[in-house]
């Protein structure tokens, strides 16, 4: 589903985000991306939906060389890629439900198409009841929640979540944790970084550990931690 | 391709983008309305003058005088000969006694020709000409005539005024296009100044997949609709300056008449509603392109 070949990624005011990155990941898998601050953890992930492109190697989603998309084709690729941020990014002037139709809109649904996805997104994040809500009337697991039901309406099959959990307290890191597995056991693939060692902990998925030369361990049902194995 | 909600969301989008930035919006109608107008305007005043410099050589006949003995025949054989000349409008003959009795008119009462016993005058053509510039060609040629003594022409004058014509032709259709350009920034500048306001919506189009025409559209269409309620500004604004100039000349009608662009004034709304819809979606378009090669998706985190 997705793959890095040999990726570097160095920024423009010559900053070096990324080194040698090699990594496969397969379809519905979950994987958490951690390592401290400023190895690229963000960086990685902007390279799967095409805000970056990689200075060196190749990236492939669903087999297709990332950074040789034409600019006005990159549209494709991000209806494969749903993307939750942890700041939200929702839309402060508009309603849940209208945060989440927002999406369907400008990819062209129908009016048929909204009346009927919305609500069974809405029911999926468990936020029917909030549908009529402003952002700013919401709690941040509320507003999270918007934004993952946001990222999947249109159906992507690959959910990237760049430090979902980095703005909430730990219970309602927890719920938001539970509603990506949630989605991972339906299908989808989720990449997610992280910076909280309780939550990876707890869950034991896959984990890829950055540092400064790269990748420094790449482990199923993994902790936190290496050393945490001998814990 | 596009599905009616489709179109539906874009056009309220759009209206949405002018109604939260109303000043803005107002803004960029005055100075579209008022550039427009200025640059219309211009163009008008150009084109008046530049026709009334072509029309103004025309005024002036060129007139030929027969030689002194001719006999009649052969005047009205030249009469026909003339008409045929290329550059040639018509041909008008004058006889040396009223030619004569002209002059003696012209001098007026000061100066008395009745002691002169003879006529000196000269039978004569007057000629208006189709095209002034062909001017000296067609005096060339009419000197080589056997039969012609003398040709009349103000030449100078003919070639300072169709000179002016170009002038001022050339003038008008730069100052037109300086001034369209301008508008074309200002607009610019207002949707750019749309387009930042809303960054956020813009940058979660592209996040999620939103094709890249699908984007520009409610811009475009703003862009289109500000500079067309400023070209209906423009027209309002031209229509009061023509009534205006229409009272302050009065019966002076050879001014009026003499100065007119001969654009009616369905074609001058025309044209510039065409300006205006061309000018919006010009400027609105090169905005957004810049933008979305340049717009980073983080403006959403803003």
């Amino acid at each position: 589903m997705i793959e890095f070949r040999g990726v570097s990624l160095i920024y423009p005011n010559g900053v070096l985000a990324l080194r040698g990155i090699n990594l496969r990941v397969e379809k519905g898998e979950f994987v958490f991306i951690v390592g401290p601050t400023g190895t690229g953890k963000s960086s990685l992930l902007k390279l799967i939906y095409r805000e970056e492109v990689p200075t060196e190697g190749t990236v492939l989603v669903d087999g297709q060389d990332v950074g040789a998309i034409p600019e006005g084709e990159v549209w494709r690729l991000r209806r494969k890629v749903g993307v939750v941020f942890q700041d939200f990014r929702l839309l402060p002037d508009r309603t849940v439900w209208e945060n989440i139709a927002f999406a369907l809109r400008v990819t062209g649904a129908s009016a048929r198409q909204i009346r009927r996805r919305v609500p069974e997104f809405l029911e999926l994040v468990g936020l029917t009841h909030r549908c009529d809500s402003f952002p700013s009337q919401l709690s941040g697991g509320e507003q999270q929640r918007t934004a993952i039901a946001r990222a999947l309406v249109t159906d992507p099959p690959i959910l990237l979540a760049d430090e979902p959990t980095g703005n909430l307290d730990p219970d309602t890191s927890w719920e938001i944790m539970q509603l990506l597995e949630r989605i991972n056991l339906r299908g989808s693939t989720v990449l997610m970084s992280t910076h909280d060692s309780e939550m990876v902990n707890r869950m034991r998925r896959r984990v890829v550990a950055l540092d400064l030369n790269g990748i420094a361990r790449d482990e199923q049902r993994a902790y936190y931690h290496a050393e945490s194995v001998q814990r | 391709m596009l599905n009616p909600s489709s179109v539906e969301f874009l056009v309220l989008e759009a209206l949405a983008n002018i109604r939260r930035n109303r000043l803005m919006a107002l803004a960029a109608v005055l100075t579209a309305g008022v550039s427009l107008a200025i640059s219309a305007g211009f163009a008008l005043t150009a084109i008046a003058v530049h026709r009334a410099c072509e029309k103004l050589p025309q005024e002036f006949d060129m007139a030929v005088y027969v030689r002194r003995g001719t006999p009649p025949e052969q005047v009205s054989k030249l009469k026909q000969t003339l008409a045929a000349l290329p550059g040639v409008a018509s041909v008008t003959f004058i006889s040396k006694e009223r030619g004569w009795q002209e002059f003696k008119r012209s001098l007026g009462q000061d100066i008395s020709m009745d002691d002169v016993l003879y006529n000196p005058a000269l039978d004569s053509f007057k000629i208006r000409m189709s095209d002034p510039r062909m001017g000296r060609d067609l005096q060339n040629r009419i000197r080589n005539l056997p039969e012609v003594d003398d040709i009349l022409w103000r030449q100078n004058e003919v070639r300072f005024f169709t000179g002016l014509a170009r002038v001022v032709g050339i003038a008008g259709a730069v100052a037109t296009v300086v001034l369209f350009l301008g508008s074309a920034f200002i607009i610019g500048n207002t949707i750019r100044l749309g387009i930042y306001a809303r960054r956020r919506e813009v940058s979660i189009m592209r996040l999620v997949g939103a094709r890249p025409s699908f984007i520009r559209f409610p811009f475009l269409l703003e862009g289109m609709l500000l500079a067309g309620a400023g070209a209906v500004l423009a027209l309002l604004l031209i229509r009061l300056a023509g009534a205006y100039l229409e009272a302050l000349t009065g019966d002076l009608q050879s001014i009026t008449r003499f100065l007119d662009s001969g654009v009616a004034p369905w074609q001058l709304a025309a044209l510039l509603m065409a300006a205006g819809l061309g000018l919006g979606a010009l400027s609105s378009y090169l905005s957004i392109r810049r933008y979305l090669k340049e717009g980073s998706l983080e403006a959403a985190a803003q």
